[in-house]
């Protein structure tokens, strides 16, 4: 129906009810001074003529199902009587609004699709209050949401207007981490592509560790196949450029060093879980095996490091400076067995 | 275990998800700059709903861009921030300088409130335009263009004032003093009285000594004082007092720092300014 004449529809706005059909297709019949407080409903009818019978039944949004019609209804029901007060309205929303968080979800998609601006704001209000000040993990849990943001994304780098020595901390952090992610990437395809690795790249870093006083990677050889020793020796080298990095920044600002040391120890001994099964597996493809169980590791790990850092930013600063603290007694200690264990 | 599976599949199917991004940002709008930043790690969605202008222009001021544009780095600012976001972010990492160099702006980074720093240049100092006493030298670290250095003065007497209109509503403002003393020999022996009036009116009132190395043992009066603190940007501070600015009428706060009452010659004082911002 193309526009329809104000006239015309005049004697159609006083007929007391309309209809609406819901997501399901199932059409009810509604007050029509009730319904006309959703704007959505408002246009439909003027606009468009709609409503009038079952057959040219409002066709609502797909967000609107059944039981949030009603819900809606509810709501317009009563703030739609003009008599009320301000104290009345308000404790009346304080009452509609107990229910669970995942009706209150629905309501709100419900209500933005209607766009009855009211009720999405006491929703969304509500909501806000529900999740100021909880953790992102528990935000996951309430809302049922999948963890779908990759480590890489939630590395992102912050901005350092400043130029804080911290957050410049952090960022070279946060690029290791992604460079590492990256590494591990790469090797994965490399993998699954079976490239070939430049031997004398590993011989060069061997030759540099050895001149740093590190007990020699030695030549190993492995009873394996090729393939096998080939991807033993990508992932040495790998785990020889993390251990040659701290070397080098070691000479720097001592906590910095720490730091990031403390950290690169977290990866190798990740590194090292992984070496081990590539020992105990003699078939090529160890790839799928591997993952799962190094990956939840991985997850874990940038789960914990990401939501720390992404707290409160002097809360933040603080576990941060602290764990470096601790992670400075136990580094000696550990990266004394991670050498030897990478030794093997 | 399959329909477990399947069942936790559908349970997560039909929560927030269901919401557009748009209303999971106006959620966010009504939480706080903290939390909006932490929660963009919580899934794609938020991620996208985080970095959204709608959150962001909630927590900056409403009469930002009117603040902004009167000033040459404001409207630059204004010109070339990608989203409200950073806008925020630069906004509360580094103050900018408006009303033609006579006042600092800057947001309180975890609530988005206003702060602001009067210059020197923007006080009245008694005796402040008598070189004998008081010059007007400029300084690498001070963020003005000018600071008053005091050369000596017996009328020690600076004041200051702000229409509450300025600021934020609805918070606990606290005026602080900042400065660098040269040479403390003179502020360590005397006591300096810092007022807060409103209307004329004084709402508080302390004696405070502007040396950070003064001597408390010595005394038993003087062990509850105050002391200045150092700041990040290499200045020393020291708090005047404090107003709660509820934000429903128009009203001016003088601030005043004086010492008049000793009869002895003070010096080797610089004055960056006073800085007005909240109070936790």
């Amino acid at each position: 129906m193309s526009e329809i004449d104000m006239s015309v529809i005049k004697p159609e706005m006083m007929k007391p009810y309309i209809w609406l059909q819901t997501s399901d297709g199932s059409i009810q019949q509604v007050e029509q001074e009730i319904a006309m407080f959703c704007p959505f409903i408002c246009q439909e009818i003027i606009q468009k003529g709609a409503g009038s019978s079952k057959n040219c039944a409002i066709c609502l949004p797909e967000k609107v199902t059944p039981a949030m019609l009603s819900l809606v209804l509810d709501y317009c029901r009563f703030h739609q009587v003009p008599g009320r007060s301000n104290k009345e309205r308000k404790s009346h929303d304080e009452r509609f609004i107990r229910m669970d968080t995942k009706r209150l979800c629905d309501l709100t998609s419900a209500a933005d699709s209607l766009q009855l601006r009211p009720l999405v704001d006491l929703t969304s209000r509500t909501l806000a209050r529900i999740i100021e000040g909880k953790s992102p993990e528990e935000i996951r849990e309430i809302f049922h949401l999948p963890d779908d943001l990759t480590e890489e994304e939630k590395l992102e780098p912050l901005k350092n207007t400043t130029d804080d020595p911290r957050i410049r901390l952090l960022n070279r952090l946060y690029a290791k981490k992604r460079k590492e992610l990256k590494e591990r990437g790469r090797l994965k395809n490399a993998e699954l592509e079976g490239e070939h690795v430049d031997e004398r790249s590993v011989d060069e870093l061997l030759s540099f560790i050895n001149g740093n006083d590190e007990d020699s990677k030695g030549s190993k050889t492995s009873k394996s196949k090729k393939k096998n020793r080939r991807k033993k020796e990508q992932k040495k080298s790998s785990l020889l450029t993390e251990a040659s990095k701290p070397k080098k920044e070691l000479s720097g600002h001592s906590s910095v060093s720490d730091k990031i040391a403390g950290t690169s120890n977290n990866h190798t001994e990740d590194d090292t879980f992984s070496h081990k099964e590539f020992d105990d597996d003699d078939d090529g493809d160890v790839d799928d095996e591997i993952d799962p169980a190094l990956q939840e590791k991985i997850d874990r790990e940038v789960e914990d490091f990401a939501r720390r850092l992404n707290s409160d930013w002097p809360e933040r600063m603080q576990e941060f400076l602290s764990s470096g603290q601790e992670r400075k007694s136990t580094l000696f200690a550990s990266n004394g067995n991670g050498l030897l264990r990478r030794n093997i | 275990m399959e329909t477990k599976m399947k069942m936790k599949l559908e349970e997560e199917k039909n929560t927030i998800e269901v919401l557009p991004e748009e209303c999971i940002a106006n959620i966010l709008s009504l939480t706080n700059p903290v939390d909006s930043c932490k929660f963009s790690i919580v899934s794609k969605d938020f991620c996208t709903a985080s970095e959204s202008d709608i959150v962001w222009e909630h927590f900056l001021p409403s009469d930002l861009i009117s603040i902004l544009s009167e000033s040459q780095s404001g409207s630059s600012l204004l010109a070339t921030s990608p989203s409200k976001k950073s806008l925020y972010l630069t906004l509360s990492d580094n103050p900018i300088i408006i009303d033609n160099g006579k006042k600092s702006f800057q947001l309180e980074k975890q609530s988005g409130k206003k702060i602001y720093m009067l210059s020197a240049r923007n006080l009245s100092i008694t005796w402040g335009d008598t070189p004998t006493y008081w010059d007007w030298i400029t300084l690498p670290e001070s963020r003005f263009q000018e600071v008053a250095r005091l050369h000596y003065v017996w009328w020690f007497e600076i004041y200051g004032k702000i229409n509450t209109r300025v600021l934020s509503s609805n918070t606990q403002y606290a005026a602080i003093l900042v400065f660098k003393l040269m040479d403390p020999r003179d502020f360590d022996v005397i006591p300096v009285e810092l007022t807060i009036a409103k209307f004329e009116e004084r709402i508080s009132t302390k004696q405070v000594w502007l040396d950070p190395n003064f001597d408390k043992e010595r005394d038993e009066e003087l062990l509850g004082l105050e002391s200045p603190k150092p700041r990040s940007d290499g200045w020393l501070e020291i708090e005047i007092g404090e107003f709660f600015n509820a934000g429903v009428q128009d009203e001016v706060i003088q601030i005043g720092v004086v010492e008049i009452k000793v009869g002895r010659i003070k010096c080797g004082f610089i004055l960056e300014g006073i800085e007005i911002r909240p109070k936790n």
